[in-house]
């Protein structure tokens, strides 16, 4: 039971919704999956805006990409034939490694990306696939996920009377292959460390690179120094023992009670390596979209 | 408020507090086969189909299932004609305190209704947010192959 909540408001466009959110000044919390509402049940929230009945459940490929509608569930997502293939599967990798089967049944692409959260595994995994935002009210229309999700908390790019509507992912090129893999002890524990890759290939050369983590620093980021040395580069086991070693110096993993800074920057060289050697497997094996 | 949803294909009519969870809700209108076990979305014996999906219903406010549809364990059989699943779940030892298995075997239906013919990893997998602590998976997966096979079968129902 959440004892504060007095108010339960289905908005019935994105207009109404924003708007309410304005005239609320903070009292009212938007909510899509909701796991993190009932979890937290802070004190504060007094209304809850069900963002549910809004029309924003969906994943379209359309001229420009793959959009996924915010409060489109990760479970949805995992059991997309679009999103499966999407850049050789990264963002299909992501979509499954967050919690639990009946926990990916109500957590959705939106809230994952806006709540950034301890389970958000999917932040990582569209950063590299360069994926952009919609957003309604005052912070809108658009922004590079990047500007929403790495140097702040979303929630303060956002505001109180914002809302993520979207994501946008441009069309990956032939010869694109991305992969994402997470480490942690069960399949629902929180992530210790997250990385996602994307490789545009040539042959064995790697014409451009996108690489991110996520769960070790307080908001997931991409590695530029590790994407210049790979872009550019052959992807021999030479390039991809360079790789991983500069990841695990440019990460800055925070305090962990599970395991040690020394371990999680070896654990990153490893990861990076895996994701980068898989992501060029997929993308000369015709990954694509 | 007043909700109205389906519980187990029956349309139902419930006062709710604006704050109640599904689960609070469903055990309070009789539905006891759901289970209160961590309350925060880690052990799964609170699993329901809300719209044919497992999700944990400690963490589904119950005002917004208004007009969804929702399946309990006791929508799936009883003890006189139970579900394929639930015989199998019993007659091959995969119960021992019972506490999670509503919740299993829920998701072991929404899985047999999306894939007939799951593999052992299948299977796993659709039981990751169902912990059992007591029987452990072996005999769930023999029990859970035996319905799938019953089910293709089609002798069984």
């Amino acid at each position: 039971m959440l004892s504060n909540v007095r108010e339960i408001i289905r908005p019935a466009s994105v207009e109404e919704a924003v708007a309410r959110l304005g005239e609320a000044g903070g009292a009212i919390k938007p909510m899509a999956g909701g796991t993190a509402t009932a979890l937290f049940r802070s004190p504060k929230v007094t209304g809850i805006l069900d963002l549910w009945s809004l029309p924003l459940r969906s994943i379209e490929e359309d001229g420009e990409g793959l959009r996924i509608g915010a409060t489109t569930t990760l479970g949805e997502l995992d059991r997309s034939p679009l999103v499966r293939r999407w850049a050789g599967g990264g963002l299909w990798e992501a979509a499954r490694a967050a919690a639990s089967t009946p926990l990916r049944n109500l957590i959705t692409a939106g809230g994952n990306v806006a709540g950034l959260y301890p389970w958000s595994d999917l932040p990582p995994a569209l950063l590299v696939l360069d994926a952009r935002v919609q957003l309604a009210g005052p912070a809108g229309p658009e922004l590079r996920l990047e500007d929403l999700v790495v140097e702040k908390h979303p929630s303060s790019v956002l505001g109180n009377s914002s809302l993520l509507t979207e994501i946008v992912l441009p069309m990956p090129p032939p010869g694109a292959g991305s992969a994402f893999l997470k480490f942690a002890q069960s399949a629902v524990e929180y992530s210790w460390l997250d990385v996602a890759a994307y490789l545009e290939m040539e042959g064995d050369r790697c014409r451009s690179c996108r690489f991110a983590v996520g769960a070790i620093e307080p908001r997931c980021r991409r590695l530029r120094k590790v994407e210049a040395l790979v872009s550019g580069s052959r992807l021999g086991p030479e390039t991809l023992d360079r790789a991983g070693e500069a990841a695990a110096s440019e990460v800055k993993p925070t305090r962990d009670a599970r395991a040690g800074e020394a371990y999680r920057r070896t654990l990153t060289a490893t990861l990076a390596r895996r994701a980068l050697l898989e992501a060029a497997r997929r993308a000369t094996s015709g990954g694509g979209r | 408020m007043r909700i109205e949803l389906t519980i187990n294909g029956a349309l139902r009519s419930l006062d709710v507090e604006p704050g109640e969870l599904l689960l609070e809700v469903l055990r309070r209108a009789g539905y006891r086969g759901v289970k209160f076990g961590c309350g925060e979305g880690d052990c799964g014996a609170c699993t329901v189909l809300l719209d044919g999906q497992p999700v944990n219903s400690c963490l589904v406010l119950a005002a917004r299932v208004a007009g969804h549809e929702v399946t309990t364990i006791e929508g799936l059989g009883t003890v006189h004609h139970p579900n394929p699943l639930q015989r199998a779940y019993a007659e091959e030892g995969a119960v021992q305190c019972g506490y999670c298995i509503p919740g299993s075997i829920l998701s072991s239906h929404a899985l047999l209704e999306r894939n007939p013919d799951p593999s052992d990893e299948d299977i796993l997998e659709a039981l990751d947010g169902n912990l059992c602590r007591c029987t452990g998976y072996a005999k769930k997966l023999v029990a859970i192959r035996r319905a799938a096979r019953e089910l293709k079968e089609g002798g069984d129902e």
